[in-house]
């Protein structure tokens, strides 16, 4: 009937065509209301008995989850956190016997840096007035303060120790040479941001400990050859305490408000974005350099393959 | 096939040789891999682990002796080696391009042959050995009794359908002890075909059929690697013979739990016994109970954790400006409206000819502050236009209520005490909260 209005052939003319359509139309939908809902509810509840079957799982996970090899590499090729580790390794690679699992180590205690590091951010103000007086606060009166502020220092120190073992560990094995001599050298420039990080890390609590190891460790910057005013060819290149690489990284001619801001920005974004993509290259290369360098691999007879012909 | 800087040798140092350590072993283990060239044995590791030659180093043809490292083991991977085995008489063993060559079937005349001396004297090449000059003359020398066979061609020619080990996949079906039709085999060689999988090698076949292979029987006592093998024929040829390597994917399907190399420490024996690659712990009730009892501790840690940080979100102490505060004393303050708390506590002492309070200066549509016009006599909010008379009621503008009033009290010493944490309102259409005790003083 309601084809039949919109058609004109109904004397009543197209206004009363109009509403007897929406009449109707809604009538319809009133039905499918009371109907269709209850009916797709029910479907949905039936899926819910077995979820991998909904649309909310599939949507996620786009692959079977039985136990078989392909699914297993799938399961780390479709994800995207995964993704970036190769799906299969050789079991003695991963020896820790071989490895000693040290850069594993270190990317874990990274993360917790960056986990108790973000909230610490929550307490903390990058200001002389303020930043020992959050220190305290957090270490007294903020509930599991003292937790957190021990954690990231702890696995601060834990992660120089770990870098520098896991740098020692590739040493020992070789695994700096051909093919892997790019990502020694990336790794080489993580070394060094561990410690800017570390370093950085160390003025923040505005203590006399830090205060005074920024202060001397800053000091060392005026030597620095033509960019520092100590330092070979830098007076005859125009440097002064106030506009050499000491100055530029303090923000001042002496470790204050600035430099504590300095500190601050690089400690919590600078280098942990620049660390974060040199892990991810170093990670990459790990797994396009072959994998880690592993023992002799051992294999099984079962395991052997011919060659493809 | 002897060549020793990349025939069967792989990557190992030439003779004389010292005795090799594991790990060299081991990268020479994985060089074959990598190359698709016969693996060592156990015995063939056994021997360079001693500094003896291997077998095939020894080019003068003659059967290796008591300590042969190679003592009857077969060959792990005959594909990689179709060429023929060191014919007797002849001096060394052929490498894979001479193979090849044979394998063409064209002779070759002497003229030829001196010319591809030639080449290689001039490449650095290593010369042709005689083996390989009978083989390409493709007529016996004369001291040699034996012809050079078997011909490279009579070598699988397609070596990985013919052999080859038995693939984890087929491992787990054959685990699973159902014997497959011949049928089921024809239908999953199709499924591999149109998926462009490598097709089942004769070893799978076999495995899945459940029958023994035949050459298995004869060559087993000769593939196994076990020492009472070893012993039961010390005479074998230490290098594949033609059954040999027929049998050799059985054998290997028999050995698909050895290692090939040294055992590594830290690898899993499970995965040795089960003869697959990876399998973790069994899947008993034990095991089902420490697994729910792990992710348990996970579990609760991480919630922990979670209630730890909301936890942290929650300081104890503020640093913020105090709600109750002094402002003196009523005589201070005059009829009408004083501004003068607007600023330190938002707050505005309102006073009529017969009460005192104090107006919590938020206007009530949507929180600005509004200002005090004298000049009009009325509250007048800059956001959106809320008007209040002098004493905060709204009259004009979307504000839906009075102002709210703070709590005030005559604290011991006589001043004024207010309290804006505790605040009175007047809700439109409700009772007024206003004449409550604590919404205002009477000024003596």
């Amino acid at each position: 009937m309601p084809e039949q209005n919109g058609n004109g052939k109904n004397g009543n003319g197209n206004r009363v065509g109009l509403l007897e359509r929406v009449k109707a139309g809604m009538k319809e939908d009133v039905q499918s209301l009371k109907t269709d809902i209850p009916a797709k509810a029910k479907e949905q509840i039936d899926l819910l008995k077995d979820p991998t079957k909904t649309q909310v799982y599939t949507s996620i996970f786009r692959h079977k989850h039985d136990d078989t090899p392909r699914n297993r590499a799938l399961g780390v090729l479709s994800n995207v956190f995964l993704h970036l580790h190769p799906a299969k390794i050789n079991r003695d690679a991963v020896r820790y016997s071989f490895t000693w699992g040290m850069g594993g180590i270190t990317f874990y205690l990274f993360f917790v840096l960056t986990l108790t590091g973000v909230l610490l951010m929550f307490y903390y103000h990058p200001s002389k007035v303020q930043a020992f007086r959050d220190v305290l606060y957090l270490e007294h009166d903020v509930p599991f303060g003292k937790l957190l502020r021990n954690m990231h220092r702890w696995a601060a120190h834990l992660m120089v120790i770990a870098v520098w073992l896991h740098m020692f560990r590739v040493f020992l094995t070789g695994s700096y040479k051909k093919p892997r001599e790019f990502n020694w050298n990336i790794g080489v420039l993580l070394l060094v941001f561990t410690l800017l990080l570390s370093f950085t890390g160390y003025l923040l609590p505005d203590d006399q400990l830090g205060f005074w190891a920024v202060t001397v460790g800053t000091n060392m910057a005026r030597a620095t050859p033509a960019l520092g005013h100590e330092g070979p060819f830098g007076k005859q290149l125009g440097m002064t305490p106030y506009n050499d690489v000491r100055f530029g990284l303090l923000g001042g001619s002496i470790v204050d408000a600035n430099a504590l801001l300095r500190s601050y920005i690089w400690h919590c974004i600078g280098i942990p974005i620049v660390a974060s993509v040199l892990m991810i290259v170093h990670f990459w290369r790990v797994r396009k350099d072959g994998g880690i360098s592993g023992p002799a691999p051992v294999m099984l007879a079962s395991e052997v393959k011919e060659a493809r012909r | 096939m002897a060549d020793e800087s990349k025939g069967i040798l792989g990557h190992l140092p030439p003779l004389p040789r010292a005795a090799l350590n594991n790990s060299v072993i081991g990268m020479e283990q994985a060089y074959r891999k990598r190359k698709g060239m016969p693996l060592l044995t156990e015995a063939d590791i056994e021997a360079l682990k001693a500094g003896e030659p291997m077998p095939w180093e020894r080019g003068d043809g003659e059967p290796s002796s008591a300590p042969a490292p190679a003592g009857g083991v077969a060959p792990p991977a005959p594909a990689a080696a179709p060429a023929a085995p060191p014919a007797p008489g002849a001096t060394g063993t052929m490498r894979e391009d001479v193979a090849k060559w044979v394998a063409e079937g064209k002779k070759w005349s002497k003229s030829a042959i001196a010319a591809e001396q030639a080449r290689r004297n001039r490449k650095g090449l290593p010369a042709l050995n005689d083996a390989e000059i009978t083989a390409l003359l493709g007529e016996p020398l004369e001291e040699s009794a034996a012809p050079v066979a078997p011909p490279p061609a009579a070598a699988p020619a397609t070596p990985s359908a013919q052999s080859g080990p038995i693939s984890d996949e087929v491992a787990k079906w054959v685990a699973e002890g159902k014997k497959w039709s011949k049928s089921s085999i024809a239908a999953e060689q199709a499924r591999r075909k149109r998926k462009n999988f490598p097709e089942l090698t004769d070893a799978e076949v076999t495995a899945l059929l459940g029958e023994p292979a035949e050459p298995a029987a004869a060559a087993a006592p000769a593939a196994a690697p076990s020492p009472a093998a070893r012993a039961a024929a010390p005479g074998a040829a230490p290098r594949p013979a033609a059954a040999a390597a027929a049998a050799a994917p059985v054998a290997r399907a028999g050995a698909s739990t050895k290692y090939v190399g040294t055992p590594a420490v830290g690898t899993s024996k499970a995965a040795a016994a089960g003869g697959v690659a990876a399998v973790g712990p069994e899947d008993n009730v034990v095991n089902q109970g420490r697994r729910r009892f792990a992710w348990t501790a996970v579990a609760a840690f991480l919630t922990a954790w979670f209630i730890a940080f909301f936890r942290f979100f929650l300081p104890r102490t503020l640093f913020e400006p105090a709600t109750s505060f002094k402002i003196g004393y009523a005589a201070d303050y005059g009829l009408g409206v004083d501004t003068k708390w607007q600023q330190k506590y938002r707050i505005w002492v309102d006073r009529t000819p017969d009460r005192l309070f104090v107006i919590y200066a938020r206007c009530t549509h949507l929180g600005c502050t509004p200002d005090w016009k004298p000049s009009e006599n009325k509250f007048k909010c800059p956001c959106h236009g809320s008007g209040y008379d002098s004493e905060g009621v709204n009259f004009e503008g979307p504000a839906p209520r009075p102002m709210d009033r703070a709590h005030v009290e005559t604290a011991p010493d006589g001043q004024i005490l207010v309290d804006v944490s505790k605040l009175y309102q007047w809700p439109k259409g409700q009772p007024s909260q206003f004449n409550e005790e604590g919404a205002f003083l009477r000024p003596g």
